[in-house]
């Protein structure tokens, strides 16, 4: 019992580092929403009443980097805009799918055909089930059932401008961290703690297998509870063909995985009621399933060979053996192992964030105090920027810090290259000396690395040669088989030693054909 | 009594969408993350040179009758071929034929075995002659790097 609760609060502590930068960024991109622009100008913004509006939302959904956490504020504002329901809809499916930094990442993976077939099957989801939802959910106005008067906002918007405006956003993305969208966070964390308290370890390695007809579905209810950022769902994607898994499951992972979490379908609750929602929910399974089945044969990979297994969800069941003691160095390495420098740096600016959202909410501190209804006084060599110009460009300013990031986090291939050598070098000395720990720890960082060459190369010349991929392929599948004996016990030193020689052979003619370039 | 039975049934898609989501899923405690060790198929090819001696035999066998096992398995190893020629020391300018003609080879077999018609046959001997040139290129190569397997050698 105790391992369950004790998994359970890991696995949401993870998910919780995991979404806070993302969370952060939805948290202001909603500030942008309310303050700079008009109900009216947010409605056109996302395509108005036309039927463009549905890939005009799933667009704007692509570009911004949120997850399904981070979406929420964001939706919220737009609802308080009484932007179309399949509009809304729309974006909150497509906006945590794909980021620059994950839609790079997954143009490497073997077949990029494959991911650009996902991003189009994920057109046709958010425009089914936008149409559909535009008929359930504009015959029940959502407001008018669910009287909340901080909802009501005016048709002008805001009309307060310069620093005053600055300080009405930051209060704003301040007390929303901790007022109803904290609940929701905690709601959506829940779907990860269940299965952690629930999936026994390691039970999810031979569920989505290419020939096993029940893979599909199977993720597709799985997914539901699971909370994932772009970022994992596409490694776990690459994972998956790696290791020639089903791709209709790995789809549902994509749409579902990253896509919707349990926050998602309450906070629809809390705005439409169950009926509605159960529509929606209703249909949105029944689209994804159909279309999870559709492209589950076309896409497999012919002449494949099904590793058997996977560690690619390992993360969504227990992360304690049960034979494990419940010391704190083990569930500090557990519950730290997942989270690099960004959750870290998300997490701290998260905390700031609340902490002053906390302090403003208890000296009863509002938004609205700057809300003036006039405009302010000008000096004449001033002149008012439109709001929305500020807007987007705030907007276009998050994408291309987004593509900064990208060279950022996929440095020039001669970085890569120099940083897996060294990465390299600290793998052979531990596995040499029988330090199958620090072995471990190294190779994980190497098969990042051997990805990030990839990316950063396609980055910069714009493809990927396929025997670079395949050379590729080669390492990481010798990573991992090195991988294997390094976790046996007791450790065969000869068969490390036979896994190292075929790992040198093949790592030189990986790295030589990116040197090439 | 009715809406009790009602509310039963309604529990059924729930019952039903629990099952499925749990019925792939082990139930037993794995002992190890890497418990299980990766699926090895027994036509697995060790070399470039086993590839081509087993597309041989398949070739063989299939031009005596039809053979679905071994038809299959030859699929399986013209998909794989360019993997395990990824794996040897030939270079990129002798890979990228293997490449291209293993993709179109593997798009015709797609048909199964009724499509496996002489002329198919016919490009798997050609796919298998292509093979038998880059063994011979690979041969050579090794020839003239006679300090390679020592080096390998030396690691263990």
């Amino acid at each position: 019992m105790s391992h369950a609760i004790v998994s359970a609060l890991i696995r949401m502590a993870q998910g919780l580092a995991m979404s806070a930068p993302t969370l952060l960024v939805g948290l202001l991109v909603a500030g942008v929403f309310r303050f700079y622009m008009t109900p009216a100008q947010l409605r056109k913004f996302f395509g108005g009443e036309s039927i463009a509006s549905l890939p005009v939302s799933w667009l704007i959904g692509m570009l911004l980097p949120v997850c399904s956490i981070g979406v929420l504020p964001i939706l919220r504002e737009m609802h308080r805009a009484k932007v179309r329901p399949g509009a809304m809809t729309a974006f909150a499916l497509s906006a945590p799918l794909f980021n620059p930094l994950s839609l790079l990442y997954g143009l490497t993976l073997s077949r990029p055909i494959v991911v650009i077939a996902f991003a189009l099957c994920s057109l046709a989801v958010v425009s089914l089930l936008g149409s559909i939802w535009d008929r359930v959910a504009s015959k029940r106005d959502a407001s008018n059932d669910h009287s909340d008067s901080s909802e009501e906002v005016s048709e002008d918007g805001s009309k307060v401008i310069g620093l005053k405006r600055l300080l009405a956003l930051l209060v704003m993305v301040t007390r929303e961290s901790v007022g109803s969208l904290a609940g929701f966070v905690l709601i959506a964390l829940l779907g990860l703690g269940l299965l952690g308290a629930f999936l026994p370890y390691g039970a999810l390695q031979s569920s989505f297998e290419m020939n096993d007809i029940m893979a599909p579905a199977r993720m597709t209810f799985l997914s539901v509870p699971i909370y994932a950022t772009p970022m994992l769902a596409m490694s776990q994607l690459g994972m998956m063909f790696q290791h020639c898994n089903s791709p209709g499951a790995a789809l549902a992972l994509l749409l579902l995985g990253t896509g919707v979490n349990f926050a998602t379908i309450a906070w629809l609750i809390s705005k439409y009621g169950w009926k509605s929602t159960a529509v929606w929910f209703g249909s949105l399974i029944a689209i994804v399933l159909a279309l999870a089945y559709a492209v589950d044969r076309p896409l497999m990979l012919p002449g494949s060979q099904p590793a058997g297994h996977t560690h690619a969800f390992d993360g969504y069941a227990t992360p304690l053996h049960p034979t494990s003691i419940l010391s704190w160095p083990t569930l500090k390495d557990t519950l730290l192992k997942p989270i690099g420098i960004a959750e870290y740096a998300g997490l701290l600016g998260l905390a700031v964030v609340a902490s002053i959202g906390l302090l403003f909410r208890w000296l009863g501190v509002r938004e609205d105090r700057f809300n003036d209804r006039e405009v302010q006084a000008i000096t004449a060599y001033d002149r008012i920027v439109p709001g929305p110009v500020l807007a987007v460009t705030v907007l276009i300013g998050l994408v291309a810090f987004s593509v900064v990031a990208c060279f950022a986090y996929y440095p020039h291939p001669k970085e890569s290259l120099a940083e897996i050598s060294a990465i390299r070098g600290e793998v052979f000395s531990a596995a040499r000396s029988g330090n199958a720990e620090q072995a471990l720890h190294w190779l994980e960082l190497w098969d990042d690395w051997s990805r990030r060459l990839e990316v950063a190369t396609f980055l910069r010349t714009g493809r990927v040669r396929p025997y670079q991929q395949m050379q590729g392929f080669i390492v990481r599948k010798k990573l991992e088989l090195l991988e294997h004996s390094l976790e046996e016990e007791p450790l065969d030193q000869r068969e490390v030693n036979d896994h190292l020689m075929q790992l040198l052979s093949s790592d030189n003619r990986w790295r030589n054909a990116f040197r090439m370039e | 009594m009715k809406k009790q039975k009602k509310q039963s049934l309604s529990m059924i898609p729930a019952l039903m969408l629990f099952a499925m989501l749990f019925a792939g899923c082990s139930n037993e405690q794995r002992e190890s993350l890497h418990e299980t060790d990766h699926f090895v198929a027994e036509h697995w090819p060790t070399s470039l040179a086993d590839a081509a001696a087993k597309i041989e035999a398949r070739v063989v066998t299939l031009k005596k009758g039809k053979n679905e096992k071994a038809f299959d398995e030859l699929s399986d190893i013209v998909g794989w071929v360019p993997e395990i020629a990824a794996d040897s020391e030939l270079t990129e300018e002798d890979w990228i034929p293997i490449h291209h003609a293993s993709d179109a080879l593997s798009s015709k077999l797609v048909g199964g075995i009724d499509s496996a018609g002489s002329e198919k046959l016919a490009e798997v001997e050609s796919f298998h002659r292509l093979l038998v040139e880059r063994v011979t290129i690979l041969d050579a190569i090794q020839r003239s790097n006679p300090g390679y397997e020592t080096t390998q050698e030396s690691i263990r």
